[in-house]
C-alpha cells in the first residue's frame, strides 16, 4: 500500500510540474485529485500498520516521516480545495512529500517498540501538533517558492505559469498565515512536550538536542514574524526566510534523532530506550 | 539611560538576541555538554573533532546552557521582552482609544452611502462621528494581539524562571518495606540546604511491572504508603503519572528499580559490612550485573544476578572486580562463601527503587501564560484590525485606510469596498 501511495504522490508531483511548466491548468486540478487519492491510500497504509504494531505512527524514522508526509499532503489538499488557485503551489509541496516518503520507505522494516515511558496520551498530542506544524511550514515553503519564481520573472514566461495563483500580496499574506499557524502549532508541540517531560522525568526542559532545535526553529519563525510585522519586511527577502526555515524544521523532526544522542532517539528509528 | 533602554528594547536587539540563543543553542546541541552530564560523549566528540575541540575549549562551549553569558543573554532577552510588552500594551491602548485617522485621499464623484453599504456587507462596523464622516472598522480588538501574545510570553518566561529557581529535588532510595522518616538523609539532593520534605513517614511497598507481548515494560508503577498520624494510606505513582501529595511530587523512574541481594560481609580484619547489592530490572529475565564494583576495605567485588537460573541455579554470583577470567562464586539465600578473601553471607533478597521527590510552586500560572500565548496567536492570525474613515466632500469622498498587519494583503478588500477593484481572493 505504501508503494501505491508513493506512486500516486509521484504522479501528483509529475502532474503538478507538467501543469506549471506547460501552463496546463487542468493538470494542476488533476494533481490535487491524485494527491488526494494518494492520501487515502496512505491513511489506509498507516492504519494497517497501526493495527499490526499496536500503536500509532509515532516511533521510528518510517512512521514519523510517513506521518509528516500525511499531514503535509492533507494540508495541501485542504488548501487547494479551499482555494483552487493554490493548486500550482504543489510544485513546491509535493516533491517534499515524495522525497520524504521515499526516504522513509528505506526504514520501513524498522519497528520501534512502545516502552513504558511512551505510554502516555501526551505522546499523541505532542506528535499530532508536530505534524500539523510541519504541514503548515511546508505549505508556506511551497507558497514562498511560487512567490519567488513569479516575482523573479514578472515579465517572463514563469510568471504566466503561476498566473492562476492569487495576487502576490495575497500570496504573501497566505504564506505569513501558514507560518503563523505553523508557529502556533509548533509552540503547542514544545509546550505539550515540556508538560510530558515533567510528568515523566520531573523536569520541563533539559536542553536535549531535539528540544533545543525545536526552540531554534520556533525562534527562527518568531524572527520571521517579527521581520514581517515589526520591521515591515515584504517580498522576496521575506519569502526566502520561509524557504530556508522549513528544511530546519524537517531536520529537527527527522534529522536530529538520527544523528544526535537524544531522548527522542525512538523517533529516529534507532530503537534506543526512551 | 533612555538610550540604553531604547537600544535594549529595539526590534533589532530582540531579533539579535533570538539569533544569539538560536546559534548557541545549536552549538550546545552539537557539542556534548558537561552541564548536562554528557562527559563521556564529550570525550568521544573531542577525540573525533580535535580542531573544533580546541576552539570549543578556548571559548568555553562545554557548558553553554549554564554559562554566565548564555544566562545573561536570556536575562537580557527577558528584560527586553518585559519592556517591549509594556510599550506594546501602551501602543495598543493608544490605538484602541484613538479617533479615526484623517481622510486624505479623494475619490472623485463617489458618495459615501454605497461604500458604507459594501463595508457593512463585508462585516465592518459603522460609527458616524459627525454628519458626513464615518469610521468603519473590523476586528478592532485585534490591535491587542501582539500585546496579548507578549504578555503570555512574559508570564510564561517569568514563571518558568521562578519554577527553575525555586524547585528543589532529591532522590529517595528504598528497599522493600523500608520506612523513610522525616529528616532522614536522601540518596542525593539538588540543594542540600533546602531539600524537599513531606513531613510524614512514608514506605515503599513494591513495584508492579506489566509488559507488552514483546517483553518490553508497558506500565511501571510503585506502591507507596504514607502515615497520616493514625493509619498508613496507600498510594500509587507510575511512569507518566507522578504522585502529587502534600505539596510535593513523587516520580517513578523507569530505570531505577530492581532486585537486590542483602549481604553480610566479614573482611580480612574481622570487620562486618552490611551491603545491599543492587541489580537493575532486566525485562527479558536474562542475567544482569552490578553497575559498579562494591568496595569492601581494600577489596572490590562485583555481582551477577540470575533469578531465572539461566547461568546457574543459584541466583547470586560474586567475584573480585576486574577479574573477568574468574568464574563467579554462586550463592543462594542463606549460603556463606569466601570471595576474594572476604566471608560473604547472602542473607536475603530484596526489591529496591529510587524516586524523585520534588517541591515546586504551582504550574498553573505557566499554563495560563501558554493559554494567553495561544489567544494572542489566534488574534494575530484571525483578528487583523482594519479601519476605513470616510468623509463626504463637495468633490466626492475622502478616505483613509489602515490595516494593522499584513496591510498590503488587505488592499484588495479596501478596493472592493471602495468599488475600485474586485476582490482578488477567491474562497469556497
Amino acid at each position: 500500500m505504501t508503494w501505491v501511495t508513493l506512486f500516486l504522490y509521484a504522479g501528483a508531483t509529475a502532474l503538478s510540474a507538467i501543469g506549471v511548466v506547460f501552463g496546463k491548468d487542468r493538470l494542476l486540478g488533476r494533481s490535487v485529485l491524485v494527491a488526494a487519492v494518494g492520501l487515502a491510500a496512505q491513511v489506509a497504509s498507516l492504519g494497517f500498520r497501526w493495527v499490526r504494531v499496536g500503536h500509532g505512527p509515532y516511533l521510528g524514522f518510517y512512521e514519523v516521516s510517513a506521518a509528516l508526509v500525511l499531514f503535509v499532503v492533507a494540508t495541501f489538499v485542504y488548501a487547494a480545495w479551499r482555494q483552487p488557485r493554490l493548486a500550482s503551489a504543489g510544485i513546491g509541496v509535493m516533491p517534499v512529500a515524495l522525497l520524504l516518503l521515499g526516504g522513509a520507505m528505506l526504514a520501513q522494516g524498522t519497528e520501534v517498540p512502545m516502552t513504558g515511558k511512551l505510554t502516555s496520551f501526551w505522546l499523541a498530542i505532542h506528535v499530532i501538533f508536530a505534524n500539523l506544524a510541519f504541514g503548515a511550514f511546508v505549505i508556506s515553503f511551497g507558497l514562498a517558492i511560487a512567490y519567488i519564481v513569479r516575482e523573479r520573472s514578472s515579465s517572463g514566461a514563469w510568471a504566466k505559469r503561476f498566473e492562476k495563483l492569487p495576487a502576490q500580496d495575497a500570496l504573501e499574506n497566505l504564506t505569513v498565515r501558514y507560518v503563523l499557524v505553523g508557529f502556533f502549532f509548533w509552540g503547542i508541540m514544545i509546550i505539550t512536550g515540556a508538560i510530558w517531560a515533567n510528568e515523566a522525568w520531573g523536569r520541563y526542559w533539559g536542553w536535549d538536542p531535539v528540544e533545543t532545535w525545536s526552540l531554534i526553529v520556533w525562534i527562527i519563525y518568531a524572527v520571521y514574524l517579527h521581520l514581517h510585522y515589526t520591521l515591515r519586511w515584504h517580498g522576496q527577502r521575506l519569502a526566502w526566510v520561509a524557504i530556508l526555515a522549513m528544511p530546519l524544521s524537517l531536520f529537527t523532526l527527522v534529522g536530529i534523532p538520527a544523528v544526535f544522542d537524544t531522548t527522542h532517539a525512538g523517533i529516529g528509528g534507532l530503537g534506543k530506550d526512551l | 539611560m533612555r538610550r540604553i533602554l531604547d537600544s535594549l528594547t529595539s526590534r533589532r536587539t530582540s531579533i539579535a538576541l533570538m539569533a544569539f540563543v538560536a546559534v548557541f543553542g545549536a552549538l550546545g546541541a552539537w557539542i556534548p555538554q558537561t552541564s548536562l552530564g554528557q562527559s563521556d560523549a564529550l570525550a568521544i566528540w573531542q577525540r573525533n573533532n580535535p580542531l573544533m575541540a580546541r576552539i570549543a575549549d578556548a571559548l568555553g562551549l562545554y557548558a553553554i546552557f549554564s554559562s554566565w553569558w548564555f544566562l545573561t543573554a536570556l536575562a537580557v532577552f527577558a528584560v527586553a521582552l518585559a519592556i517591549a510588552t509594556v510599550r506594546l500594551t501602551r501602543a495598543s491602548w493608544r490605538a484602541w482609544r484613538s479617533p479615526g485617522r484623517a481622510p486624505r485621499t479623494l475619490l472623485q464623484g463617489a458618495s459615501a452611502g454605497p461604500i458604507v453599504d459594501r463595508a457593512k456587507r463585508a462585516g465592518f462596523r459603522v460609527r458616524t462621528e459627525a454628519p458626513g464622516r464615518y469610521v468603519l472598522d473590523r476586528r478592532g480588538f485585534g490591535v491587542w494581539a501582539s500585546s496579548v501574545l507578549h504578555i503570555g510570553m512574559l508570564l510564561s518566561l517569568v514563571w518558568a524562571a521562578l519554577l527553575l529557581g525555586t524547585t528543589t529535588g532529591a532522590i529517595a532510595d528504598f528497599s522493600l518495606g523500608e520506612v523513610r522518616e522525616p529528616g532522614m538523609q536522601y540518596y542525593a539532593v539538588e540543594d542540600a540546604t533546602d531539600p524537599p520534605e513531606l513531613g510524614v513517614p512514608w514506605r515503599f511497598d513494591g513495584m508492579d511491572v506489566t509488559t507488552w507481548s514483546s517483553g518490553v515494560p508497558k506500565e511501571v508503577s510503585a506502591t507507596l504508603s504514607f502515615y497520616d498520624g493514625a493509619a498508613w494510606i496507600e498510594r500509587t505513582t507510575s511512569v507518566n503519572h507522578p504522585l502529587r501529595i502534600k505539596g510535593h511530587t513523587i516520580y517513578t523512574q523507569p530505570g531505577e528499580f530492581g532486585d537486590a541481594a542483602l549481604l553480610r560481609i566479614i573482611d580480612a580484619d574481622g570487620a562486618e559490612h552490611l551491603i545491599r547489592m543492587d541489580f537493575y530490572f532486566i525485562e527479558d529475565g536474562q542475567p544482569t550485573y552490578t553497575d559498579a564494583p562494591y568496595a569492601i576495605g581494600d577489596v572490590s567485588i562485583e555481582g551477577r544476578w540470575d533469578p531465572n537460573g539461566v547461568r546457574d541455579p543459584k541466583p547470586l554470583g560474586l567475584r573480585q572486580a576486574g577479574d573477568s577470567a574468574a568464574e563467579p562464586v554462586t550463592l543462594a539465600p542463606g549460603d556463606t562463601a569466601k570471595v576474594a578473601g572476604l566471608t560473604v553471607e547472602f542473607v536475603d533478597t530484596a526489591e529496591w527503587a529510587r524516586f524523585i521527590v520534588q517541591r515546586s510552586p504551582s504550574v498553573l500560572p505557566l499554563f495560563l501564560g501558554f493559554a494567553i500565548i495561544g489567544l494572542g496567536s489566534l488574534m494575530l492570525y484571525a483578528w487583523i484590525p482594519r479601519e476605513l474613515v470616510l468623509e463626504e466632500t463637495d468633490g466626492g469622498v475622502r478616505y483613509s485606510w489602515h490595516a494593522a498587519r499584513m496591510s498590503r494583503a488587505y488592499v484588495s478588500e479596501r478596493d472592493a469596498i471602495l468599488g475600485t477593484v474586485a476582490d482578488d481572493m477567491e474562497e469556497r
